[in-house]
């Protein structure tokens, strides 16, 4: 299983449970979280506290994901970064449009 | 000296991961002061020109991509060849004519600049980016944002050197070079 969606608090958690988050599956994630943040809520937590590499493909799902969710008057923020994908975080500047937590309990919180 | 490795892969999405894999065999030549540092760089670059080969010049699953790592200490040049026809500026394709030489041009907009490309000859487009001097008010970056082309400008800032050529072989490549200044 590359990912799952758990609602917690009226929050939608989608958890990714690879090392590698990449265009092998950023597709199938995008298409899905979009339907949820559709179908459920458009305050969304992605939990990537698993992840050590992520490409531009997984980085532009988050985006469609973030644009859909302020759409909707919500948010998508991000929990878990490990230094290399932080790193892509700084490298795009995607940083500045996310908010990032360490906590997945505190990005919930925060909504 | 040059020395170099060639790697071949079905033409499937599959073999991304052998593909980022092999850099860590490769970096193993290279005796660098944070090897992991090197080897995130590298994956991420391969990891997206491999998925841009796939994607713009599709080939069957049978087919192979290859690519070229040459050893050229203190650097790493990797090619790898599409079945593309190049990139586009101004209506022409390469071989570019005269006029388009010494010309930059703007390939894409991301969200911290400009992603250009310098016509350097008739077969080298030299791509470079160019940051914002300020940084886009976030409502305008939410409403403009999107994932298009973020790959590329990952490998430009990565890469020290990062090309569109057309090589001796009459190849189309993006061609990327690396270079080691720590080398042991």
């Amino acid at each position: 299983m590359e990912f799952s969606f758990d609602l917690k608090n009226g929050v939608l958690v989608a958890k990714i449970h690879k090392k590698r988050a990449t265009v092998e599956f950023s597709g199938q994630l995008k298409e899905e979280l979009l339907k949820k943040i559709d179908e459920q809520t458009s305050n969304v937590v992605v939990d990537l506290s698993e992840c050590e590499f992520v490409d531009s493909s997984f980085l532009g799902a988050l985006v469609a994901g973030l644009k859909k969710a302020t759409m909707r008057n919500g948010d998508l923020k991000i929990v878990g970064l490990q230094p290399p994908v932080r790193a892509m975080f700084e490298l795009t500047r995607l940083y500045r449009i996310f908010d990032i937590f360490d906590k997945q309990e505190d990005a919930i919180n925060s909504f | 000296m040059q020395k170099q490795i060639i790697l071949s892969v079905p033409s499937d999405l599959e073999y991304l991961a052998t593909v980022e894999n092999f850099v860590d065999i490769l970096i193993q030549h290279f005796k660098v002061k944070d090897p992991e540092l090197l080897s995130g760089q590298l994956r991420s670059t391969v990891n997206e020109a491999f998925v841009n080969i796939l994607k713009h010049t599709p080939k069957s699953k049978d087919q192979l991509v290859t690519i070229y790592f040459e050893l050229q200490k203190p650097s790493l040049l990797i090619r790898f060849p599409d079945e593309g026809k190049g990139m586009k500026i101004n209506g022409y394709y390469p071989p570019y004519p005269k006029k388009l030489i010494g010309t930059d041009h703007l390939i894409l907009t991301t969200l911290d600049g400009e992603l250009r490309g310098y016509v350097e000859n008739e077969r080298s487009l030299k791509l470079w980016f160019k940051k914002n001097v300020k940084d886009m008010p976030l409502d305008d970056i939410l409403q403009h944002i999107s994932a298009g082309g973020m790959g590329l400008s990952i490998i430009v800032k990565f890469m020290d050197e990062t090309r569109f050529i057309l090589d001796e072989k009459n190849r189309h490549c993006l061609e990327v070079r690396k270079s080691f200044k720590d080398v042991g």
